[in-house]
């Protein structure tokens, strides 16, 4: 059993306690879903399970934590890793060798098992994981939900008797993550391994959650039973029924198409005589399968690619001569990672970046910069180190750096990846609002959900083509993908 | 994904043998070539070389390293050319006399540059980087597991370098604009973003080669093939060559020094002794079993 008794951390520096006197157990066999907003100290409460705090990032303690009677202040991490394994959440920065056979031995060799074991293990947990098919392949080249497979079966071929997983699914798009979870249930039953499990993605847990705790402001304020704890999430806008609520009038005319655009990568076409016409103040989604192109796609929008054939328009002008750089004021990007967006001191100096960049008259600075964190709610924030903000906030904060410039039309790639419902919503709020000041966005996603309540138009992209997808059928879509039973 | 590694997965009877004799096989020959300088000898043990590099099956892609290397051997000879040593001028253009000695001792210095290039393409093309990795661990240096982490995070990095550069250009930085200066000088921002994720990055390497045990105490290695007799043998005959070579130097056999106006020769003594020394490197082509 793990016993967290009266446990309270404060990081080195800081003045406020992370975690309040926390008192949580984990029994062996258990299946726990932790959940919370962004900072409410979930990440935290894991690292404290394994030792992880206080040896690896220091800071001040009370309380104790005893994993199978072994205290986490005297044993080590390392020491406490065959007892208690831990998946982090992104799969690109947990992986240390360079073939999924060293990844799985690694772990196992620390323990310094005999080879025999090893090989048994390795051989064993390969084939129950599914993951021989890749046994030899360069790590780097494997997609973000194998990554997290090879993650989750190198910890358990360590054999230990409970895993913390940290968010595992928030880099994974919405159905490799649903077959994640099932799995992380299915070894939980097969295995007898206890799990405490991280994430915000709560509806597709609910058809098994057993335990739900509820933390809040660094304290766990609700754990029982879903039918417990459901109604308190709801209040806190954690879950919520399906609703759309799109704007639908005011569009304008085209201002931004696509013609017979054809793009491959080497031999394997990804774009065929695709056409798009997205016209002025709407939201239009594009959505499809897991690599069919959709980054692809909105890279060739502002000119980061450009089509092998076929022209894009931009107010009826077209792109092929004109740099991205240049396009900038009209059209807006944001990519896949908030944090490649922040490197200054504060995120005003980063708002300032992109202002000096687009050449904008210095008498405007102030009001744009007023602007922009007052959309995007981050005026607290102006002179905070961009990096320290949260997830939710860091993703807002880079979006704050592109709409400084006031684009026409704003490119989302995946805006909502790794977002909790509470984060989505508030960027919801922020799409619509800036759509009534006259911008266009287009957005690439795999979340049924939020496109259906959130967009004007939906298009799927499959076979190199955009096709349009009805609303009603992409509600259908998204309500399969909740099936919120309680 | 451009391809990191120039290691070539390849059905040879050289692949299939053992890292530890091919890594004593290239050291050895490498420190041979150093010491001698007779181009006969040289020539002898380079022909050694490249049977090896024929039997790996990366006869071309060896032939394509040592392209380059032929620049480098030109300029050799040019740099002889132009500072001529010794008096024995076999030509003379008034302001540049080519010399004899120079010559031989540019062809020795070449001999022994492809002689090296050579042996380092059998290690590069036949070994495993992750089997070089396991074995220089093995010998308590700590840092290779910096090393292979190194290896694995630079596509990620690579990647990450990409779509800053995008993520910038969408800000208005105009990366192709102006002279070479200027457009070196606009790049300087990814470095910053680049830095930060990398830091980030490392920190939670950190923590989860913590979590999964790394530094709790005495590993062991899943790799431990142990080395069978004629992997054995093979490296006690690769070591030896080294004793032998420098015997063979001290008594004067493969030390021309071609500077002082040794003249090129090619007696029957050299030639056995020669031979004698390349076929310490020779059991290398038994290769491996199956």
């Amino acid at each position: 059993m793990i016993e967290m008794d009266h446990f309270s951390f404060t990081y080195g520096g800081a003045t406020n306690p992370v975690l309040k006197d926390v008192s949580f157990n984990v029994k062996e066999g258990e299946f726990v879903i932790v959940v919370g907003l962004s900072g409410s100290g979930k990440s935290t409460l894991c690292r404290a399970l394994n030792g992880l705090i206080p040896h690896f990032y220091g800071g001040s303690v009370t309380g104790t934590v005893t994993v199978d009677g072994q205290d986490t202040r005297t044993s080590s991490t390392a020491k406490l890793a065959s007892t208690i394994g831990m998946v982090f959440q992104d799969p690109e920065n947990q992986l240390v060798m360079t073939n999924v056979e060293n990844e799985m031995a690694f772990g196992m060799e620390n323990l310094a098992l005999a080879k025999k074991d090893m090989t048994e293990r390795v051989d064993y947990y390969s084939r129950y994981f599914d993951i021989e098919r890749f046994f030899k392949r360069f790590i780097p080249e494997l997609s973000g939900g194998e990554k997290q497979k090879v993650a989750l079966a190198s910890v358990l071929a360590m054999k230990p008797k409970y895993i913390v997983l940290d968010e595992p699914t928030s880099q994974l798009d919405e159905e490799t993550a649903a077959l994640f979870l099932d799995f992380l249930h299915q070894l939980n039953r097969e295995q007898g391994v206890a799990i405490v499990l991280i994430e915000h993605r709560l509806e597709r847990c609910l058809r098994f959650a057993k335990r739900i705790a509820f933390m809040e402001e660094g304290r766990i304020v609700a754990d029982g039973t879903p039918e417990a704890v459901l109604p308190l999430l709801k209040s806190k806008g954690l879950i919520a029924d399906f609703s759309r609520q799109v704007n639908e009038d005011g569009h304008s005319s085209i201002i931004l198409s696509a013609r017979n655009l054809s793009f491959a990568y080497g031999q394997t076409p990804i774009l065929q005589n695709l056409m798009l016409d997205v016209m002025g103040n709407e939201v239009v989604a594009i959505v499809g399968a897991n690599g069919c192109g959709k980054s692809t796609l909105l890279r060739h929008l502002n000119g980061l690619l450009r089509p092998k054939q076929g022209s894009v328009e931009l107010f009826g002008k077209d792109i092929a001569k004109s740099t991205t750089a240049s396009m900038a004021r009209e059209i807006g990007y944001l990519g896949q990672n908030p944090n490649n967006y922040l490197f200054e001191e504060t995120l005003q100096k980063e708002l300032e970046f992109t202002l000096r960049n687009l050449k904008i008259a210095k008498e405007e600075w102030s009001e744009r910069m007023d602007w922009a964190l007052e959309v995007l709610d981050l005026e607290r924030f102006r002179h905070t180190f961009p990096r320290d903000l949260s997830c939710g906030q860091r993703e807002r904060a880079a979006l704050a750096s592109v709409i400084v410039g006031k684009p026409k039309i704003l490119i989302l790639d995946e805006p909502t990846r790794g977002m909790d419902y509470w984060n989505k919503a508030k960027l919801a709020a922020i799409l619509e609002s800036l759509k009534e000041q006259g911008m266009t966005t287009i957005l690439v996603t795999h979340d049924y959900r939020f496109v259906a309540e959130h967009a004007n138009r939906v298009l799927l992209l499959s076979d190199g083509r955009l096709s349009d997808l009805p609303i009603e059928k992409v509600i259908l879509l998204a309500k399969d993908a909740i099936c919120v039973e309680a | 994904m451009p391809l990191l590694f120039p290691y070539q997965d390849k059905d040879s009877r050289i692949h299939r043998l053992d890292a530890r004799p091919k890594i004593v096989f290239v050291l050895s020959l490498f420190l041979l070539s150093i010491l001698i300088s007779d181009i006969l000898y040289l020539a002898i043990l380079f022909i050694i070389v490249m049977l090896v590099v024929a039997a790996s099956k990366v006869l071309r892609s060896t032939l394509g390293l040592m392209k380059y290397t032929v620049y480098v051997a030109l300029f050799v000879f040019a740099f002889s050319i132009l500072v001529p040593q010794g008096s024995n001028v076999i030509l003379n253009l008034g302001l540049i006399r080519v010399t004899s000695e120079s010559l031989l001792f540019a062809t020795s210095m070449c001999f022994r540059l492809f002689l090296a290039i050579g042996a380092f393409s059998i290690l590069t093309f036949t070994v495993h980087p992750d089997k070089l990795l396991q074995i220089l661990s093995k010998f308590g240096f700590k840092s290779m597991t910096g090393l292979s982490i190194a290896t694995r995070m630079y596509p990620t990095i690579a990647a990450d370098s990409g779509s800053i550069e995008d993520a910038m250009k969408a800000r208005g930085v105009e990366f192709d604009e102006g002279n070479v200066i200027k457009k070196a000088k606009a790049r300087a921002p990814v470095m910053m973003p680049l830095l930060l994720n990398s830091m980030d990055r490392s920190m939670e390497i950190a923590e989860a080669m913590e979590a999964r045990g790394f530094g709790a105490g005495k590993r062991t290695q899943y790799f431990d093939t142990p080395l069978s007799l004629r992997d054995k043998s093979m490296i006690v005959i690769f070591l030896a060559a080294v004793p032998f070579g420098v015997a063979m130097y001290v008594l004067g056999h493969g030390n021309t020094d071609y500077i002082a106006g040794a003249p090129f020769s090619i007696g029957n003594i050299d030639i056995l002794i020669a031979t004698v020394e390349a076929l310490f490197f020779a059991p290398i082509l038994i290769g491996g079993s199956r």
